[in-house]
């Protein structure tokens, strides 16, 4: 009877101590999974709306400067992170001759947000960047 | 002391051992089910991130009618490219139902959302403001945003006018530009005198600026009629690509 009872308590001990270690385990990945997407995204959206005040990103594309462009993303985007920049006309036409992207490795983990940016020239020009984030280096 | 027996005692362990797998193999299920769900591709419009960015279109599609209306004068541009701005934004989001409605201001010193008093004494406005309602609907939020969008540029002239000979009179005049309220900066000028029905261009004159949206210019100016006052007109371009004509008559001091 003694002996049983220890039996019980024992698988009840195992049970906890797997279900405390699943716990521990399965909070983490899921924590860095959600919010990491999320955040690139939103930070994307921040870079290219700040980028666009005042008109100013639409205007380098009016101007088909495409150098001054990469410059302005990788002095916004931290080293650490990945992009890669297209711009595309109403049509969905890609009008940056060369990829508008930084070196290095990229994770599998690559988020992709879509701007728009209307120029503020006289003449109504709408632009689609798609811009793609990464994190560097990470398999 | 008891006496242990290796029968009895190993079928407590072999539950436990059992209850470990079991308990593994449900991890192990789990873990794969959430790495394949995280490695789908999702596509999602968050509504956090499309209000600013309608926000600064809508705001350089107002610079851009401005710019054309002052060039060209034709006032439709504003609801022509208000109505496709929206048409493409409701189109392009296709991770959520986008209703966007917009409401041109027509209170004072709006009409049909424009202020425009181009040519105005010492004074010159040009602004559009427009109120929106962007209704979103997306699988996990929906969303009702209302705000408005004024874009001001404003240019004020002043000057006066000194007699130096005859048929010659010295004006001074000091400008300023304004965006939204807040000191601006242009990027061309042009003058007039205004001598009898004629508008004399200015050609030579000196010019200081401040850098902060203020600028003085002195120039001469020869009147056919030395004791009419000197009146002044300057185009300006301001940054935005939006034309202002702005008129002075100068102080004889």
């Amino acid at each position: 009877m003694l002996n049983n009872k220890r039996g019980v308590a024992r698988i009840i001990e195992a049970f906890l101590a797997t279900l405390l270690l699943i716990g521990c385990i399965a909070i983490i990945p899921i924590y860095s999974a959600k919010t990491q997407p999320h955040d690139f995204s939103s930070f994307s959206i921040e870079t290219l709306t700040s980028l666009d005040n005042n008109g100013e990103l639409a205007a380098l594309i009016d101007a088909e400067d495409w150098e001054a462009l990469r410059s302005c993303l990788s002095a916004a985007i931290p080293l650490t992170l990945w992009y890669n920049l297209t711009v595309f006309d109403e049509n969905m036409n890609p009008l940056n001759p060369f990829a508008l992207c930084s070196s290095g490795t990229v994770s599998d983990n690559i988020v992709s947000v879509d701007y728009l940016s209307v120029s503020p020239s006289s003449t109504f020009t709408v632009y689609l960047l798609r811009l793609q984030l990464s994190q560097v280096g990470s398999q | 002391m008891m006496k242990r027996s290796i029968r009895t005692d190993n079928k407590g362990q072999v539950i436990v051992i059992t209850a470990l797998l079991i308990g593994l193999l449900m991890f192990s299920t789990f873990v794969y089910v959430t790495e394949v769900i995280n490695q789908a591709p999702a596509v999602e419009t968050n509504q956090n991130e499309l209000f600013p960015q309608y926000q600064q279109n809508l705001k350089n599609t107002l610079i851009s009618a401005l710019a054309n209306i002052t060039s060209d004068n034709n006032t439709q541009v504003l609801t022509q490219d208000l109505e496709r701005l929206n048409q493409i934004f409701s189109s392009h989001f296709y991770g959520s139902l986008l209703q966007i409605n917009y409401t041109l201001a027509n209170t004072a010193p709006y009409q049909d959302g424009l202020w425009i008093s181009s040519g105005q004494e010492n004074h010159t406005a040009v602004g559009a403001q427009v109120s929106y309602q962007l209704f979103s609907v997306g699988k996990s939020e929906t969303s009702n945003v209302v705000g408005n969008v004024t874009i001001a540029s404003e240019v004020y002239l002043s000057g006066n006018s000194s007699q130096i000979d005859q048929a010659t009179k010295q004006g001074n005049l000091t400008l300023q530009i304004f965006n939204e309220g807040m000191p601006a900066l242009a990027s061309n000028f042009s003058c007039y005198y205004q001598d009898g029905a004629q508008w004399v261009r200015i050609e030579n004159f000196s010019f200081t600026d401040f850098g902060t949206g203020t600028y003085e210019m002195v120039f001469s100016a020869q009147l056919s009629q030395p004791s009419d006052p000197l009146t002044v007109a300057i185009y300006v371009l301001d940054q935005r690509g939006i034309n202002m004509r702005v008129q002075a008559a100068c102080q004889s001091s």
